[in-house]
């Protein structure tokens, strides 16, 4: 019973319901894309994955155990977590606040393996020639791309990502998702937040739409980036430009289509 | 937690803080020869260098160390925690309020009753302070932070001074000084014994969160995804707290508060330590120890007829310090 | 300059008696401890309308138990003025305000400086006497002083002699131009105090102190609550250095005023002295 799924999760918040028995589950392997408009829960939809808010009912279960009952070491050595807004990086060096994506393997003292992620999870987020500067000094994409670096850095078998593309520009943003299809592609499984439904029509393989803090609808990108559905959810009217099974295409440099939500 | 790449700044600052303990030895108000005071002290021959360097200096040189080591510690402990460089034991009322409790068990005579009730008034008063300034601060900025804990130092040190002048000693309404700005002068092996233990105890519990701390410089969230525990029990949370309210509390009940060693330590080898939180608390316990053995030195060769606070040399040390930060903030803002 | 002022006092002091009716005045009040302490041994307590609340305190007055059995009264111009005395005594620096209300309310005062010597101390117990109209108890008082006094040997004091040193809270030590220092001297010792250099203006510390100790530490306390300033008189440095027979306990109320009781006070001195000369 590999995978990692939520199984009718209801959480409050302050007395707000945000979340109403929610089923979503990643599997290893595949990209999972959670949308809808804001506030319709994704974020802790997320953290409840995470293991970091506990569900008031509902399990998320996480290879066959239960989430809760795991150690918070040994889920944090599973479970990559990649929050929407975080601290903005202390000085100290890109390379030293990418190693902090280590701490959860501490006991391991596997230094040489530690110097390896690290490396991999620079290079992934194209951060290699900024290694030596401090965090403090980073562009605001350059920290969107760190914070990513120190995620990858876990190397968890899951990898939850929370808008982790909000802040990047299109070339940025299509490498970003580039490197989760990597992922999936060595077997790992990822949930990732998105606004952008070009890229998650894009690059998902399943998308979970979110509304008023229940599952409105999953499956393939195709059933789920319907007129109805936006319509129903998001309430706007989109207009398709190009074919048919991705209706709203972001330009990559080959081709010249535009975005168009209206 | 002792990263390769500090070794040399440990050895330098340990070797510092060596050099001060023998020349505060070896050196006071008369001279004494060192060796032969060792020599008689070991023998146990009561020989009036023994009993200046046993009984004088040696406490006032032990409690230098672990003082200024303690309040170093838990400046950078509480400066990671609380993500904020301002963040000082001194600055933020903890010790005003150990101080607060350390009083209240003193001058009432309670601390005759048993040598552990002295700390424990320490102890119950950071606690009482710290639970406050949390409590106070929440999820505030540092501008909460600041107000809260000046509101707390000076409350503290209020209710400080009125506790002593309604006190039955002559005397203690002038001690107030030796309370809110901290004094070594005096202290005897008692004294050691009383303070010691709580504040190893205290530091060794706040050294367990080092790696929390470094989780933590990137947001709670990254550092709960991470396998570290915030709240309960065990929490970081618990662990910061306590130590901290330990350790303080025994420093602050045998030496009164001595404010700006926590602010200023760090905040000059932060530098010097890859500004990672928990590269920075080993030598800022080193470098604390230093602080205030060379500020104690400095009250010995200053003090003519009435005695120098040793926490009024830490405060002219740390001012400037707290001016940059202010400083440093402001231009980061507009 | 001291002497001067010493010779006026006693010189006012008998002037005002001599002026004053020599009949016993019964509505006396006292603002200070050490004419507290005058009046409660001359005159009956019914004719006392108050003494300063020190004088009740066990801690710095040797009659607190007698004092007791009088009113107090707070040092205020109000409060005085309010007990209608006919004599209010005092000392000259201190409830200045009340004694100033006294004086212009029309009632007689009588100012009295602290005594410095062992020998002034019948003129002061004269001198309180004759304000308060008793001049007989006062001559009796001082016959038996002098009498007593006369008997102790006169000790050389010189270089020979062992020296001394009253330390108290602070590390304060007492100096030449006291009734301590003096009292000191004529128990045969030397004031170890007026050797130290001015670096040592007001307070002596332990280590100063250890590192070229006297031969007997007078330890002078108050006994009043705890303070960080008395704790350092129970120093274990202080212990180990000053092993018993070089160790004198003598609490505050034993040295504040000059009393009859005063020589009690140089009794144990006297004796210290002794026990010291045989344990060498």
């Amino acid at each position: 019973m590999t995978g990692l799924a939520a199984r009718g999760v209801t959480l409050s918040l302050g007395g707000r319901r945000v979340l109403h028995e929610a089923s979503v589950g990643v599997a290893p392997g595949e990209i999972v894309g959670v949308i809808g408009p804001n506030g319709a829960g994704k974020s802790t939809l997320l953290r409840a994955l995470a293991g970091i808010q506990r569900p008031d009912a509902g399990v998320v279960m996480l290879d066959g155990r239960e989430l809760a009952g795991m150690a918070p070491g040994d889920r944090a050595r599973r479970l990559s977590f990649l929050p929407q807004e975080e601290m903005p990086p202390p000085p100290m060096r890109v390379e030293d606040l990418v190693a902090f994506g280590r701490l959860p393997h501490r006991a391991a003292r596997d230094e040489a393996r530690d110097r390896a992620a690290v490396a991999r999870a620079l290079g992934e987020t194209g951060l290699l020639d900024l290694r030596g500067r401090p965090g403090s000094q980073l562009s605001g994409g350059e920290r969107a791309r760190l914070r990513l670096a120190r995620a990858l850095a876990v190397e968890a078998p899951y990898l939850l990502a929370d808008e982790p593309v909000a802040a990047l520009d299109p070339a940025h943003a299509l490498a970003v998702m580039a490197s989760f299809g990597r992922l999936a592609e060595g077997g790992r499984g990822v949930a990732v937040v998105l606004h952008d439904l070009t890229l998650a029509g894009r690059f998902c393989h399943r998308l979970v739409l979110m509304r008023d803090g229940r599952v409105a609808a999953h499956g393939r990108p195709a059933e789920i980036l319907t007129d109805a559905a936006m319509r129903a959810v998001y309430g706007v009217t989109v207009r398709r430009v190009g074919d048919a099974v991705v209706p709203w295409s972001l330009t990559d440099g080959r081709s010249e289509e535009k975005q168009v939500i209206s | 937690m002792i990263d390769r790449r500090d070794y040399p700044l440990i050895a330098v600052l340990a070797a510092g803080v060596l050099g001060m303990l023998v020349l505060s030895l070896a050196w006071g108000d008369s001279p004494v020869s060192l060796p032969a005071a060792l020599r008689d002290l070991m023998a146990g021959r009561h020989s009036v260098g023994a009993i200046i360097v046993g009984q004088l200096r040696l406490p006032r040189a032990i409690l230098g160390v672990s003082i200024g080591a303690a309040l170093g510690l838990c400046g950078a402990v509480m400066q990671g925690y609380l993500r904020n460089p301002l963040a000082d034991p001194g600055l933020l009322g903890v010790s005003g309020g150990a101080a607060l409790g350390a009083v209240l068990v003193f001058y009432t005579g309670l601390a005759g009753l048993s040598a552990v009730l002295l700390p424990a008034g320490g102890l119950a008063g950071a606690l009482l302070a710290v639970l406050l300034l949390l409590g106070l601060v929440g999820q505030g900025g540092t501008l909460v932070l600041l107000l809260a804990g000046a509101a707390l130092s000076s409350f503290a040190a209020a209710l400080t001074a009125m506790a002593m002048n309604l006190m039955p000693s002559p005397y203690a309404a002038y001690e107030v000084m030796r309370w809110v700005m901290g004094s070594l002068t005096d202290r005897t092996m008692t004294d050691v014994g009383i303070s010691l233990p709580g504040t190893v105890a205290g530091c060794l519990l706040m050294l367990t969160t080092a790696l929390a701390l470094d989780a933590l410089a990137l947001g709670d969230e990254v550092a709960e995804s991470m396998g570290f525990r915030l709240r309960g029990l065990w929490g970081v949370q618990t662990r910061v707290v306590v130590g901290a309210a330990v350790a303080v509390g025994s420093c602050v009940a045998v030496s009164g508060a001595i404010g700006f060693v926590g602010l200023v330590v760090p905040h000059l080898l932060r530098p010097l330590t890859g500004h990672q939180p928990s590269r920075l608390l080993l030598p800022s316990a080193l470098g604390g120890a230093l602080l205030l053995l060379v500020a104690d030195a400095a009250v010995r060769l200053l003090s003519g007829a009435t005695e120098i606070q040793i926490g009024v040399l830490t405060a002219l040390i740390g001012a400037p310090v707290f001016f940059h930060r202010v400083i440093a903030m402001r231009r980061g803002q507009s | 300059m001291r002497g001067w002022r010493r010779c006026g006092t006693v010189l006012l002091a008998v002037v005002l008696a001599g002026g004053a009716r020599a009949e016993p005045r019964h509505r006396i009040v006292s603002l200070n401890l050490c004419t507290d302490q005058l009046l409660l041994q001359l005159v009956p307590a019914r004719d006392i309308a108050g003494l300063s609340p020190l004088a009740r305190d066990c801690a710095y007055s040797v009659m607190c138990l007698q004092a007791r059995s009088v009113p107090a009264i707070r040092p205020s111009a109000e409060a005085v003025v309010a007990a209608r005395p006919d004599l209010v005594v005092g000392g000259r620096y201190a409830s200045v305000t009340a004694l100033l209300a006294a004086r212009q309310a029309g009632m007689p005062v009588e100012l009295f400086d602290p005594v410095e010597r062992l020998a002034d101390v019948p003129d002061q117990i004269a001198a309180v006497a004759n304000a308060a109209g008793v001049p007989e108890r006062g001559r009796a008082l001082v016959d038996a002083f002098r009498a007593r006094l006369a008997a102790y040997p006169v000790s050389a004091g010189g270089n020979g002699a062992p020296s001394a040193m009253i330390y108290a809270a602070n590390g304060f030590v007492t100096r030449a131009g006291s009734l301590a220092d003096d009292m000191l001297v004529r128990a045969g010792f030397r004031n170890a105090a007026n050797g130290l250099d001015g670096r040592h203006a007001l307070g002596v510390s332990l280590e100063s102190l250890l590192a070229r100790p006297p031969d007997l530490l007078v330890v002078a306390r108050s006994d009043v609550g705890i303070s960080l300033a008395q704790a350092v008189l129970d120093h274990p440095a202080l212990r180990d250095a000053f092993p018993a027979a070089h160790r004198l306990s003598l609490p505050d109320r034993l040295w504040l005023c000059g009393l009859p009781q005063t020589l009690d006070t140089l009794d144990k001195l006297i004796a210290a002295r002794k026990a010291l000369e045989t344990s060498r």
